[in-house]
């Protein structure tokens, strides 16, 4: 699979929804249960750039493409968060800047050191540390896309379910960006393999998990991917993924379920 | 999103709505062929400079900055302004026949590009988190200051060579949206924060010219000469000086003048 920056950049725009009827929420409001897993998905958007600052810490930011594909996938996502704060906003719950402020601030010493580990551990391992990032977001992206669908899915709301699956399609460029990534840096490299290995099956977790409490996301999780078709989705996942090089047999995200006992 | 009314006065939801995208074929850039060396080695440096985006991105969230979300949203589409107008720049520069790529720095400044890259953040992310959200006036105020000396420098790029003055025309309505976000923020941050007038003022002290971190004096010394050689500069270079000195607790600093003089041989 090839990726084309070129086009990607070319391409890259931000998410719309004006042309959607979304204004019926007024009067015919979504669930608190999807209200609250699409908070988490706005709070986990909006935090796109916590990630991006811990990526330019490290070796991945010095390629051309990788810059290109980072400054487009930053304004992306940002946009997905602006889309989900405008339902939530027709709801009646406000995403302000003092708030996401608020909670940034609130993640701590933890978060604020962690471009130093980033960096650390980057300068110790060297180049491969690329790939472990690479992968990393590849899984990230596929549960995001996977999660957008499933609530599209679940709740049948045919503007929110187009809004949905515009930031799913997002999603899914983004997937192809960090899997070509991955598998290019992966192929050539049993020092990366065993790496990425690593730190998947023991630091993975769901997106999301270190920025919101651990009730919130085993609420999403299972409220999206409990029962036969959630779970359908997440094998999906660890089928990509044990199809990256040296990755055979994880199943990491199958895994981070069954912990939070959420039966398929 | 939606701004607490305890900000200040830049429409940061407007301003993210509508970015400026000059992409290479929103101009004509064969007609800007052909320029004379001096003048594409300006175009060169700029490009340099424009496109050190995520370097800068790094630098400002490493430190307390990457918690203020309303500076992140417009971070955010000040990169995507900037990756295209640096695309912009680089088929300016092809269609002169000149290549961009990446200037060879310095021997020093191959070991500072080292340290900044290793080194720096990491000690950045320690320091300025210890020394808080005060670090961020300081950071807004270098970054009017920055993006002030580029605009001058596209102003006087159009003054020089008339075949740039489409160029300049579409960067300068850019660069003034970052500068009114800059001056906002840094003039809001700085009124209410003493701590971070302290650190404004130490910041700009050493503040240098764009690119000669790493690329060195000698090679910036012909951009500067070309740019600003012209008696008419000058005094817009002062005014530079002058309305940074008008931020709060700013007074009597004169980073332009100051970091021009390191440029004059001893």
């Amino acid at each position: 699979m090839a990726f084309d920056i070129d086009r990607f950049t070319r391409d890259s725009t931000r998410v719309g929804w004006d042309d959607l009827d979304l204004e019926v929420f007024r009067d015919d409001p979504l669930p608190p249960e999807s209200l609250r897993t699409l908070r988490y998905m706005c709070d986990v958007e909006y935090h796109t750039v916590c990630y991006l600052r811990d990526m330019l810490v490290t070796p991945s930011r010095r390629e051309p493409e990788v810059n290109a594909f980072m400054t487009m996938w930053n304004r992306e996502e940002f946009w997905h968060g602006e889309a989900l704060a405008h339902v939530l906003g027709l709801h009646g719950v406000t995403v302000s800047y003092d708030e996401l402020k608020a909670k940034r601030v609130k993640l701590g010493w933890r978060d604020k050191l962690k471009p130093v580990t980033q960096s650390a551990l980057s300068s110790i391992v060297g180049k491969d540390y690329v790939a472990v990032h690479m992968i990393w977001g590849a899984v990230n992206e596929w549960s995001a896309a996977a999660a957008y669908k499933r609530l599209a899915v679940l709740e049948g709301h045919p503007g929110l379910a187009v809004l949905l699956k515009r930031i799913a399609a997002q999603e899914a460029k983004h997937v192809a960006f960090y899997a070509t990534q991955a598998r290019a840096r992966l192929e050539g490299s049993a020092k990366a393999q065993r790496l990425a290995r690593l730190a998947l099956s023991n630091a993975w977790q769901p997106v999301g998990s270190g920025i919101a409490t651990d009730d919130e996301v085993t609420h999403v999780m299972r409220h999206l991917f409990s029962g036969p078709e959630g779970r359908k989705e997440i094998d999906a996942i660890d089928t990509h993924v044990a199809k990256l090089p040296g990755m055979e047999g994880l199943s990491i995200v199958a895994d981070s379920l069954d912990a939070r006992g959420i039966a398929a | 999103m939606t701004a607490a009314p305890s900000l200040p006065g830049f429409d940061v939801a407007a301003y993210v709505r509508d970015p400026i995208e000059l992409r290479p074929s929103t101009l004509d850039v064969d007609a800007t062929a052909p320029l004379a060396p001096e003048v594409l080695a300006v175009v060169e440096h700029l490009w340099s400079v424009e496109r050190g985006i995520l370097d800068l991105l790094r630098d400002l969230l490493v430190t307390p900055t990457h918690s203020e979300s309303r500076v992140t949203a417009f971070l955010n589409t000040w990169a995507y302004e900037q990756y295209w107008l640096a695309q912009t720049l680089a088929a300016v520069i092809e269609a002169n026949g000149g290549d961009p790529a990446d200037r060879s720095p310095s021997p020093l400044g191959a070991m500072r590009r080292f340290w900044d890259e290793r080194v720096t953040p990491m000690l950045n992310a320690v320091r300025s988190n210890m020394l808080g959200e005060d670090v961020v006036a300081a950071q807004m105020a270098m970054g009017w200051l920055s993006t002030a000396v580029l605009d001058l420098g596209y102003q006087r790029l159009a003054e020089l060579e008339p075949r740039l003055t489409a160029l300049s025309a579409s960067v300068r309505p850019l660069k003034a949206r970052h500068l009114a976000f800059y001056a906002d923020d840094a003039r809001a941050r700085l009124a209410r924060s003493p701590q971070g007038r302290t650190l404004a003022r130490r910041f700009l002290g050493g503040w240098e010219w764009p690119e000669v971190r790493y690329a060195g004096r000698a090679a910036v010394r012909p951009i500067v000469v070309t740019l600003y050689r012209d008696s008419k500069a000058a005094p817009r270079l002062r005014a530079i000086d002058d309305a940074l000195a008008a931020l709060p607790g700013l007074e009597g600093l004169t980073p332009v003048r100051q970091a021009l003089g390191r440029f004059v041989s001893r």
